[in-house]
């Protein structure tokens, strides 16, 4: 399951599988432990336990308070957009998750590529973002170039 | 003695404890925003007096007063504490007032008049118009000042009313902006000038008199730390002040309450300018918001004091009896987007967690399901710590701040933290300038935002696969690994 957490101009991408978790494509050995029904958790994070207090907003956005710091973030996920939008994107079309500067493109048309294959890397507020292939196939077109700014959505690379 | 507390919040709440810890029975009036309120809860009984601004309305309050039964009246700070024409209604009803007499509330409350009478006590005051600016401006009159000068309400308080012009060309439209606010706010449109001092400090001295003759200083107040003329931090002592600077500042305190004959509790206010001269600017005839730094440091309950003066008590302390012992500061949670110019936050606090632990006070009026409005005030609550000497009481007040987790609004809790760890506030070396420019990055760590990240994405994630059927009525796995987690802990 893959879910868009926008924090500010700051964007995560966390994949969760089972217990597998990534953000922006490094696994981190992540859980989440409720403590109360209040909204009382622990995030044993790498080797570190957080409390974070976790709550629901009115606007549909989720808040979370670490220590003093309150943080609010709107989080998106494929699975929850999809019967909304009508122009579902192909399985094999890779896009910007968010605005950003391309910094590297791994692959050039007609390679074979497996699922999970880095095809290119992206950054956006001095954070760096690994897009990976989500199927295995054949690239079909190679939209990023280096050094080319992307909008949010902007088509990456497409498979198929 | 029975006290009605005209106030409402954090001030109230603490008016009372005070007054159940003397052993006097309390009221409280709440507004209709204040239906939910503790304040109303914290009293012996409770008035209802109606729409939000009823804590201005002067015959509202004497009426509750009545009909409670109620002997002395308190009123807090704001609302009608430095309105002369509520303390006389209140004398007038038979009942005491919690304060100076009337005739003091009125001189203080004429920013004029007080000047006129702090230069005769012989205080230094800044030179600048005594007379009220006139309604037409004469000819070549604009061209006559200093720039850049300020422009401020003769009844204004508070930090209101006051506009700053910097040429001839910006000073008529200055003068109409402060009468505008100032007849909105305090019914009277008089304005005078004062020259801007630049780079000053904001510094004040609590007094307490007997209206018999006696008057006390309690110490001074660093109140530097503003933003919109709104002080956010306050500490006593004041950093990196001469001895014979602050002695100069008791001096000139003690000279004014003893010149008006000063009756309970009191705070005079200075500027001391980058040259390291005092220039007195205002008396505030009341209780105030930073109160608690200086019982931090006494060991003095100053609202005791207020109760016992009221009674018509002479003062039971000389000033030999005084002592201060470390240091204190104040710094002020507000619901307020600080990125976004300290915006006065809206909605509804969903969870609070206070800090706690030696030397910490919390002031405030905070529950679960407090709704924030713009009815009032965006002070939230009070965090007052006491260490033995500054380094102790600010690495204490970053303990503290960062034990307070406030949820459903944005509060200045970042802001206030990274502001105790800045430099220029550590050593000691800032002014009233110093929030125009401060602009820190509001993170207390570079992984919080990570980590939240991931915490948030989980929380979703479980929601969802929590809600979704159980197939076969199994538990789900995951929910199996926590609980498994969790007892792994208990054991």
């Amino acid at each position: 399951m893959n879910y868009t957490v926008t924090i500010g101009s700051n964007r995560y991408q966390v994949k969760i599988n089972n217990n597998r978790v990534t953000v922006n494509g490094v696994p981190v050995n992540s859980r989440l432990i409720q403590l109360n029904a209040n909204g009382l958790y622990l995030l044993r994070h790498e080797d570190r336990d957080v409390e974070v207090h976790l709550q629901e907003q009115s606007t549909g956005a989720v808040e979370a308070i670490i220590g003093a710091q309150r943080i609010v973030a709107r989080v998106e996920s494929p699975q929850r957009r999809e019967p909304r939008k009508k122009d579902t994107p192909q399985l094999g079309t890779v896009q910007a998750p968010m605005p950003g500067l391309v910094l590297s493109v791994n692959v050039t048309e007609g390679d074979c590529v497996e699922q999970g294959q880095v095809l290119a890397v992206i950054e956006s507020m001095k954070m760096q973002m690994q897009m990976r292939a989500p199927v295995s196939g054949r690239v079909a077109r190679v939209a990023a170039r280096n050094g080319m700014q992307v909008e949010k959505g902007g088509l990456l690379v497409q498979i198929e | 003695m029975k006290v009605l507390v005209a106030n409402r919040g954090e001030i109230a709440i603490r008016i009372m404890r005070t007054c159940r810890e003397m052993g006097f029975p309390t009221v409280a009036v709440y507004s209709e925003a204040d239906r939910t309120a503790p304040h109303a809860r914290a009293a012996d009984e409770a008035i209802p007096i109606g729409e939000p601004k009823s804590y201005l309305d002067i015959p509202t309050i004497i009426a509750a007063a009545k009909r409670s039964g109620a002997q002395a009246v308190h009123p807090g700070y704001g609302f009608l504490s430095e309105n002369a024409a509520f303390a006389r209604a209140v004398e007038a009803a038979g009942l005491i007032f919690i304060g100076p007499r009337p005739e003091t509330i009125e001189k203080a409350g004429d920013k004029l008049e007080a000047r006129r009478i702090a230069r005769e006590a012989g205080l230094p005051v800044l030179s600048g118009s005594d007379e009220s600016v006139p309604c037409d401006l004469p000819v070549g009159y604009a061209e006559s000042i200093q720039y850049p000068v300020l422009v401020k309400a003769a009844a204004g308080g508070g930090g209101r009313g006051i506009r700053l012009a910097r040429s001839p060309e910006e000073l008529e439209m200055m003068i109409a902006a402060a009468r505008l606010e100032a007849c909105q706010a305090f019914d009277d449109d008089t304005v005078y000038l004062e020259p801007l001092v630049p780079e000053a400090r904001h510094l004040e001295v609590q007094i307490l008199g007997d209206g018999q003759g006696n008057v006390i200083y309690l110490g001074e107040r660093e109140c530097s730390i503003q933003r919109r003329r709104q002080k956010l931090i306050e500490e006593s002592p004041a950093a990196e002040l001469p001895e014979s600077t602050r002695q100069q500042l008791f001096d000139a305190a003690l000279r004014l309450g003893c010149a008006l004959n000063y009756r309970s509790l009191g705070t005079i206010e200075f500027l001391l300018d980058a040259a390291g001269q005092v220039h007195f600017i205002e008396i505030n005839p009341r209780i105030q918001v930073e109160h608690p730094v200086t019982e931090m440091i006494t060991g003095l309950d100053l609202v005791r004091e207020q109760l016992t003066l009221a009674a018509g008590s002479k003062l039971r302390l000389r000033q030999e009896d005084i002592t201060w012992r470390g240091a204190a500061i104040e710094c002020r949670v507000l619901a307020e987007d600080v990125e976004n110019d300290f915006m006065p936050a809206s909605g509804a606090v969903t969870y609070v967690k206070e800090p706690g632990g030696p030397f910490v006070r919390v002031d405030s009026a905070l529950y679960i399901g407090m709704p924030i409005g713009t009815a009032y005030d965006s002070l939230l609550a009070k965090v007052i710590v006491w260490g033995e000497d500054r380094p102790a009481a600010i690495a204490r007040a970053i303990r503290a701040l960062r034990e307070f987790q406030i949820g459903g609004v944005p509060t200045d809790l970042t802001f206030l933290i990274k502001l105790l760890e800045s430099p220029a506030f550590v050593s000691g070396t800032f002014n009233t300038t110093y929030l125009d420019s401060f602009r820190p990055v509001l993170n207390l760590g570079p992984d919080v935002e990570l980590q939240a990240a991931t915490a948030i994405a989980l929380f979703v994630h479980n929601q969802r696969e929590q809600s979704l059927p159980h197939k076969n009525g199994h538990v789900k796995p995951w929910r199996d690994a926590a609980w498994r987690e969790q007892m792994r802990g208990m054991q």
